[in-house]
């Protein structure tokens, strides 16, 4: 096998037993990795139904298959398991340096399953792997349990860890690694909590083979270039990071304001990638390979929001700020750095914040149960509201459980911008349609990581198209999601394979991407089979849902956005007309009029279970 | 009559010097197209760009009207 190291690590922390798997060639094609991979080995181990935070869980780190390859931005891993927030499926992406070290060990996935008695963390070194002790490491903050670990480890060693939230079972804890960046969605890092198991430390030198070194080297050198000649002509993403956004999404009446009361938010500039350049960005970081850097080094000089580290990008900006009325960019940032520190995922909890801010104002929480006010617009409460939900301490440990178990608790669910209670990223989808059905439909929830069509209707990659229309986005829903599977499966980063390994079509289509996976892996995947292995995974992770109980009731979106018409800007008006996309959506994938994947589709997938 | 063209992201750039932040106040005629006005400021017309009126999608060749807003920013993946 090329570029698939072809061996599975099983580590079983009841018993502390540590085990080495062959990886079945076949498998590794049909499921490409990542993901993929993952969620095959999820599906055919655990019950779907079981509860996520018991042993009975397994968390599985998948690195791609072309990280740590000359593929640009072969940077990736996933973490997937079953999530304590939504109960549906958790695959959290993230990149940094972590996953290409991960995937140096020689190992494709680790499979970690039961919970150890007491806490300890994993240390790959090559070929010697063992658990150590971690109980003088309970309790830390992500940047000095990092530091730690590197120095009773090895100085080269790279650690994903979480923080104090993951330990305290907060359910949308993150898993960090290389301090700032984050697996972050779905409380990956409550399930890592819930295993006693604190970090992952790794170093490897054994870099994957690849099937024709030499093409393999030219093609990506090759996009290398493109990418590098377009970014020395002016890269937004390297100027500004993703933080340019907040203006192109407030110009479309889409930028999630007050808990998505509003698609348009006053302090915008205040709190822009431009603002953030002026005041407090160091300079951009890149993940490995990656040419683009959109990564931010900050620093903030402010008596009451000072701090160093990384971030804050859009989707922080969104939810920490607008959707929490916040146009104080040093107190957003504070934000960021505290969820980073702490372990937790800055848009659930940012969130479940401006549910709690709504409902507090409209009276549906009495303040003798917060033991603060909550109003909108205040980054003391907001940021006091961070550090008790990380600590789940007062009023925090009932934000911790997030924001619909949250608004649920006080009768009123209806204030969660959640879809199967994961929380809505920064796209309000009564101005972007497809982003409506994306969120309706994704089998983690509410996420824009599955199927990114905001890149089409709100910034023109591969091309503008008209956001507020439903015309067409089934059809684009579903082929984008099967085409990020191939994507999150590979290893890769959207942001540059959307761009230069797919075609310039919105019907996007892995043109030279379906080449590096060749000269990478050898195994004769033609454009087709490829897009075929991305719908084949697509259809398990429904599966997956379907046997966890899910149904067609639960591929909706809340109220507000089915029923309340946007009220300003150039969305006014709009609703998300999910029901006639839905019904096409399902139609499109083969699916009965419940969501349910049909025999003939399962079939025509190989997924004769 | 006046629009606003406002340039967003690295479009900022194509303004001169003494205008400063994302919006200028332009006089144009009655008839002008979008693409018209974007071109004296040396604005890529095309795919490398996304063109806003109004906070919706611009249509090819469409007309101005008084107190349009008219945004550009290069097309980018992000978010």
């Amino acid at each position: 096998m090329h570029s698939w190291h072809g061996t599975i690590l099983r580590v079983n922390l009841s018993n502390q037993e540590i085990k080495k798997e062959k990886l079945d060639p076949q498998v590794a094609k049909d499921f490409i990795g990542g993901r993929g991979l993952a969620i095959k080995y999820l599906f055919d181990e655990v019950d779907p139904k079981m509860d996520a935070l018991s042993p009975d869980n397994k968390l599985i780190f998948a690195t791609g298959t072309l990280t740590s390859t000359p593929a640009p931005t072969g940077n990736r891993y996933m973490v997937v398991t079953k999530s304590p927030l939504t109960g549906a499926l958790a695959n959290s992406n993230s990149g940094g340096v972590f996953p290409t070290e991960l995937k140096r060990t020689g190992y494709d996935l680790i499979i970690f399953e039961g919970k150890s008695e007491k806490p300890v963390y994993l240390w790959i070194n090559d070929d010697q792997v063992e658990l150590r002790s971690a109980e003088r490491l309970w309790g830390m903050p992500v940047p000095e349990t990092t530091d730690r670990l590197l120095e009773e480890t090895e100085p080269k060693a790279k650690v994903a860890c979480i923080g104090p939230a993951g330990e305290r079972l907060v359910k949308f804890a993150s898993i960090m690694n290389d301090k700032h960046r984050a697996a972050g969605r779905s409380g990956v890092g409550a399930v890592m909590g819930s295993k006693n198991l604190k970090a992952v430390v790794v170093r490897g030198t054994k870099m994957p083979s690849l099937a024709e070194p030499e093409k393999m080297r030219k093609l990506c050198l090759s996009i290398q270039r493109e990418v590098g000649g377009d970014v020395k002509k002016g890269s937004t993403l390297r100027e500004y990071g993703t933080a340019y956004v907040p203006q192109v999404t407030n110009e479309m009446g889409i930028f999630p304001t007050h808990n998505f009361q509003s698609g348009q938010f006053e302090g915008v500039a205040k709190i822009d990638g431009v603002a953030l350049k002026e005041k407090y960005l160091i300079r951009p970081k890149a993940c490995y390979r990656c040419p683009i850097a959109c990564g931010r080094l900050t620093e903030v000089d402010d008596p009451k929001y000072g701090g160093k580290g990384e971030g804050p990008e859009y989707e922080t900006i969104s939810a920490v700020g607008s959707a929490c009325g916040i146009d104080n960019l040093a107190a957003i940032t504070k934000a960021n750095y505290i969820c980073n520190e702490m372990g937790l995922d800055t848009i659930t909890a940012g969130m479940t914040v401006a549910a709690a801010m709504e409902m507090y104002e409209k009276g549906y929480i009495p303040q003798e149960d917060i033991g603060y006010p909550l109003h909108f617009g205040d980054p003391d409460a907001l940021i006091e509201s961070f550090i008790k939900i990380a600590n789940r301490e007062g009023f925090g440990d009932i934000l911790a459980e997030g924001s619909y178990r949250m608004a649920a608790k006080y009768g009123h669910p209806e204030f969660s911008m959640s879809a199967k209670k994961l929380e809505f990223p920064g796209y309000d989808p009564r101005g972007a349609k497809g982003m409506g059905l994306l969120y309706a439909t994704s089998n983690i929830g509410a996420s824009h990581m599955t199927g990114d069509l905001a890149y089409a209707e709100a910034f023109g990659v591969p091309e503008k198209i008209d956001p507020i229309t439903i015309e067409n986005k089934p059809e684009l829903i579903k082929h984008w999601e099967d085409a990020f599977v191939v994507i999150d499966a590979a290893g890769l980063c959207v942001f540059l394979s959307i761009r230069y390994m797919f075609n310039t079509e919105i019907m996007i289509w892995p043109e030279r991407l379906t080449k590096i996976m060749n000269y990478a892996t050898g195994a004769g995947y033609t454009e087709a089979s490829i897009m075929e292995a991305g719908e084949r995974v697509y259809n398990l992770e429904r599966l997956f849902l379907t046997k966890a109980g899910f149904t067609k009731a639960d591929d909706t979106l809340p109220k507000r956005m089915l029923e309340e018409p946007m009220p300003e800007g150039p969305a006014q008006g709009q609703v998300v007309e999910l029901d006639e996309m839905l019904t096409k959506f399902y139609q499109l994938r083969g699916w009965d009029e419940n969501g349910v994947p049909t025999k003939e589709k399962l079939d025509q997938l190989g997924l004769n279970l | 009559m006046k629009v606003t063209v406002r340039l967003l992201a690295t479009y900022r750039e194509l303004f001169s010097s003494e205008i400063n932040g994302n919006d200028c106040i332009v006089e144009v005629t009655d008839g002008d197209t979008f693409e018209a006005v974007l071109r004296k400021l040396n604005v890529p017309i095309g795919p490398a760009s996304v063109i806003l009126i109004n906070g919706r999608t611009s249509k090819p060749g469409q007309k101005l009207e008084d107190s349009d807003v008219l945004c550009a920013f290069p097309s980018m993946a992000g978010g």
